[in-house]
């Protein structure tokens, strides 16, 4: 008995649905635009605005996957070259020429290409007005995902540094060489370029900034360059202090560049 | 509250985009009028806080240009602007209001009411690369409206538009100067001349009119195209005419 109302009254249900037709709201946008909609609006829906933090966990869903990527397959890379199976004499022997650390450092001028990358990308797509007008302007957004990649580019570093004195029979000037130099090098060279020039060209330059600076990794091991400089007492520190510097005071010039639309005047018509 | 500019000025190498540009501007439309490289641009610009001038101020109650609480009242819309790769208009729209500082609620919610606005609802989760330059224009002014701005300023936002989204642009922008300050610059004098409050001119850089259709007393297009001619010193100036740095009586 109990079944069989409800099933009367589904019935009912789907009947009502397929005869009745739902009108389309008539003044709908003359409601939107009213001003009690509008000031009952601004006081109660719109009036808390996101802070800070909440601002960093946003920017960092736009931040495009192929940079966590990166990072990850960098990451991987270095786990797999160092795992026990890859130790057995063939792979070995064929490994001889480039081993682990100068394969990554090869790898980590691309790291620090992606990471200036998405700091250009605003540039590039022709966001720089809209975000700078915006409160949380230009130069936050560029803070926030320097900032987020930055740490997260660290931390692999980080964690990377002590696998070449354990695994990689590397000391640490060696593997500091390997790892960290090509990444300061790659940000030295690579923020004036993102200053000073924009769209294709910039992508272009950068490019063959990081693929000369990974080359220059490459052909420095294979000529023995790099173990004479880490022979060379106090020259790898000194080179990490002078690039790190550098990147600093670059990052910075450019962070200050994206306070104001950078624009000639020439380009109005 | 007021916009108030004072002394405004930037110059490039040898030419000056803006000179000695003051006025106060209250709530109502504003029509900015001047043909191609009389420094609007510019001035809206330093408006948005996007250049910084080279003397001069801009303060809206008490926040300054460069501050967050200034930047938090604008809406603008550029002449051109751009998008990521992949944005859909919806995409596009909370992004910018992440931007804006509004909450992932309240931002899904203006959206969608953006989107119906300006007529984008059914193509909402289209690509922007796909849109034609109306559709496109139509979204940037979405934009300039998410943080439900005080100060509007927006930069030829009539290029691309059909004429019938000419008319519904005009409605809007009218319905949105009764709460609001809206500046709009074009060179097409018809899109101001029927909701303009006040009109503004400029030329070489220079504030060369501020005042309101009253003060100019006939056609508007013609009163533009005579200011672009020699000025004859012997005729009377109308009123809001600036000379120097004053205005004649009608001005602000």
């Amino acid at each position: 008995m109990k079944r069989n109302h409800f099933k009367q009254k589904t019935l009912l249900t789907k009947t009502l649905r397929s005869l009745y037709t739902v009108p389309a709201p008539e003044r709908k946008d003359t409601f939107f635009q009213s001003s009690d909609y509008r000031a009952a609006a601004r006081e109660t829906l719109y009036s808390p605005r996101i802070s800070w933090s909440v601002f960093l966990q946003t920017q960092m869903h736009y931040i495009r996957k192929w940079n966590w990527l990166l990072t990850l397959c960098i990451f991987a890379a270095a786990i797999l070259l160092t795992l026990h199976p890859w130790q057995t004499p063939a792979p070995q022997e064929q490994l001889q020429e480039l081993s682990t650390p100068v394969i990554l450092s090869a790898c980590i001028p691309f790291l620090a290409l992606a990471t200036i990358a998405e700091a250009g990308r605003s540039a590039r797509f022709g966001m720089e007005e809209l975000e700078l007008s915006a409160r949380f302007s230009l130069h936050a957004v560029l803070c926030a995902r320097l900032g987020i990649l930055g740490v997260e580019n660290l931390l692999l570093l980080a964690v990377l540094m002590p696998l070449g004195p354990h695994f990689w029979e590397t000391d640490l000037s060696m593997t500091a060489a390997c790892i960290l130099l090509p990444y300061l090098l790659t940000c030295t060279l690579t923020l004036p370029a993102v200053r000073k020039l924009r769209g294709r060209d910039c992508t272009i330059l950068c490019t063959g900034i990081s693929a000369l600076v990974s080359v220059f990794f490459l052909t420095a091991y294979a000529a023995d360059f790099l173990t004479r400089a880490v022979d060379t007492p106090a020259l790898i520190p000194a080179a990490l202090l002078f690039f790190g510097v550098a990147a600093v005071l670059e990052l910075r010039k450019y962070i200050r560049q994206s306070e104001e639309l950078t624009w000639n005047f020439t380009l109005t018509g | 509250m007021e916009l108030h500019i004072d002394r405004l000025s930037k110059h490039y190498k040898n030419k000056i985009a803006a000179d000695r540009i003051s006025l106060s501007l209250g709530r109502g439309v504003h029509g900015l009028l001047g043909a191609n490289g009389a420094g609007k641009t510019t001035l809206m610009r330093m408006i948005c806080g996007i250049l910084r001038p080279d003397s001069g101020t801009v303060t809206f109650g008490r926040a300054d240009v460069s501050t967050e609480e200034y930047r938090s009242i604008l809406g603008y819309l550029p002449q051109d602007f751009g998008y990521y790769p992949g944005f859909t208009a919806e995409d596009f729209l909370m992004y910018m209001a992440a931007l804006k500082g509004l909450r992932k609620t309240d931002a899904r919610c203006r959206t969608e009411e953006l989107l119906s606005l300006v007529g984008l609802e059914t193509h909402k989760k289209q690509k922007i690369k796909t849109y034609s330059g109306g559709m496109k224009q139509r979204l940037g002014i979405a934009q300039a409206l998410l943080n439900r701005p005080k100060l509007l300023v927006l930069d030829e936002p009539t290029a691309g538009l059909d004429p019938k989204e000419r008319v519904r642009f005009r409605e809007m922008i009218d319905r949105i100067g009764q709460e609001s300050i809206v500046l709009l610059s074009t060179h097409i004098v018809s899109d101001i001349e029927l909701i303009a409050d006040r009109i503004l001119m400029m030329k070489d850089g220079r504030l060369i009119f501020n005042g309101t259709h009253e003060d100019i007393g006939e056609n508007l297009e013609e009163f533009y195209l005579k200011q672009f001619d020699d000025i004859n010193p012997s005729a009377p100036a109308p009123a809001g005419t600036v000379t120097g740095s004053k205005i004649k009586h009608g001005g602000i």
